[in-house]
């Protein structure tokens, strides 16, 4: 007698797709998320506790991510939901959504081009603007290109390691990303830190700050996504023919990675001259 | 240093087995999973107090005064 409590799915699903079972996070997400915009508005606005409910939004956002996310990777690992056909509709998810990415980077690029390439009377008719002290481009904003185009190449060889079933090859790879990603952040942050101007110092500083701020969230962003790769595959969750969150966090990695020639050579570089 | 992180055991197998015969639902399946839904349960309970309080400060309420 077949016990109907111990069902093997590929003993009768004749299809290849992944059936999601009830899921509590879309609702406790969008409420979350409410939360972070109501607290958002109250804090802008000068409301009393606008930043304590600002703040309780923001972790429950990231908090109820990182659980639905955890269920993903037991729908993926330990269930076998992920059959070839629902990684393929995943990765045109994470391809699009990258392009999404593109597109608001495309507006922040937007933004500063709109202002540098005719500067306005009111910052003196030049770029940099008039009493702007920019930052050197051969000095950190350099070794920083250097650590995030190395940490592209480790990441590379990590993935390419993966796949030829090389496991230490792999885990070196993966940590080297993230140490390099890791001293990428904290020089970004001296280097805020020792800037001449702030983000209230004209059209340049808001226009430096809102590029380089953007790209250092999802510097971070990236760092998270490799980490949870990482410990996935140190997990032994990943194997050389199946990996599709570590193929989209090199992915988002090697998008940060490009964003930051773009941005190193506009901004820093030319906008810096 | 490595190779204490390359040759730990594996315990995917074990795991699966434990997840695949559990009946509850996928959040609740892995270990400590009650702990952290209630953590998550509590403080959204308490995020959806203080919006509630803050559609109603925006509504009825008053920011602070513009320096």
């Amino acid at each position: 007698m077949t016990n109907i409590n111990n069902i093997n799915r590929s003993d009768f699903q004749y299809f290849p797709f992944h059936l999601v079972t009830p899921s509590p996070w879309p609702i406790l997400l969008s409420f979350s998320l409410l939360t972070m915009a109501i607290g958002a508005v109250m804090y802008m606005h000068g409301y009393s506790n606008g930043g304590e409910l600002l703040s309780t939004g923001f972790i429950l956002t990231s908090f109820g991510m990182g659980l639905w996310f955890r269920d993903v990777i037991i729908e993926g690992t330990y269930l076998g939901d992920h059959t070839r056909q629902v990684q393929k509709g995943l990765q045109l998810g994470i391809l699009l959504f990258i392009v999404s990415e593109v597109f608001a980077f495309l507006s922040v690029f937007w933004a500063f081009f709109h202002s540098s390439l005719s500067p306005a009377i009111e910052i003196g008719g030049v770029w940099p603007p008039q009493g702007i002290t920019p930052l050197d481009p051969f000095a950190i904003p350099l070794l920083n290109t250097i650590l995030l185009v190395s940490s592209g190449a480790f990441v590379t060889y990590g993935h390419h390691a993966l796949i030829h079933g090389d496991r230490r090859g792999a885990i070196l790879g993966m940590f080297l990303t993230i140490l390099f990603a890791v001293i990428f952040t904290i020089l970004q942050y001296y280097e805020y830190s020792e800037a001449a101007f702030t983000m209230s110092d004209s059209v340049y500083g808001s226009s430096f700050y809102a590029s380089t701020g953007l790209h250092g969230l999802h510097v971070i962003v990236g760092t998270i996504f490799i980490s949870v790769a990482f410990i996935r595959l140190i997990n032994y969750h990943l194997t050389d023919t199946h990996h599709q969150g570590c193929e989209a966090a090199i992915l988002y990695w090697h998008f940060v990675d490009v964003v930051w020639l773009f941005l190193f050579i506009a901004v820093y570089y030319w906008g810096g001259m | 240093m490595l190779d204490a992180v390359v040759n730990r055991p594996n315990r995917v197998l074990e795991r699966q087995k434990a997840i695949q015969s559990s009946h509850l639902p996928i959040y609740y399946r892995l270990p400590r999973s009650r702990l952290y839904l209630g953590t998550y349960f509590t403080m959204w309970t308490l995020g959806m107090v203080g919006t509630t309080y803050g559609i109603y400060s925006l509504a009825f309420g008053k920011p602070a005064p513009k320096e």
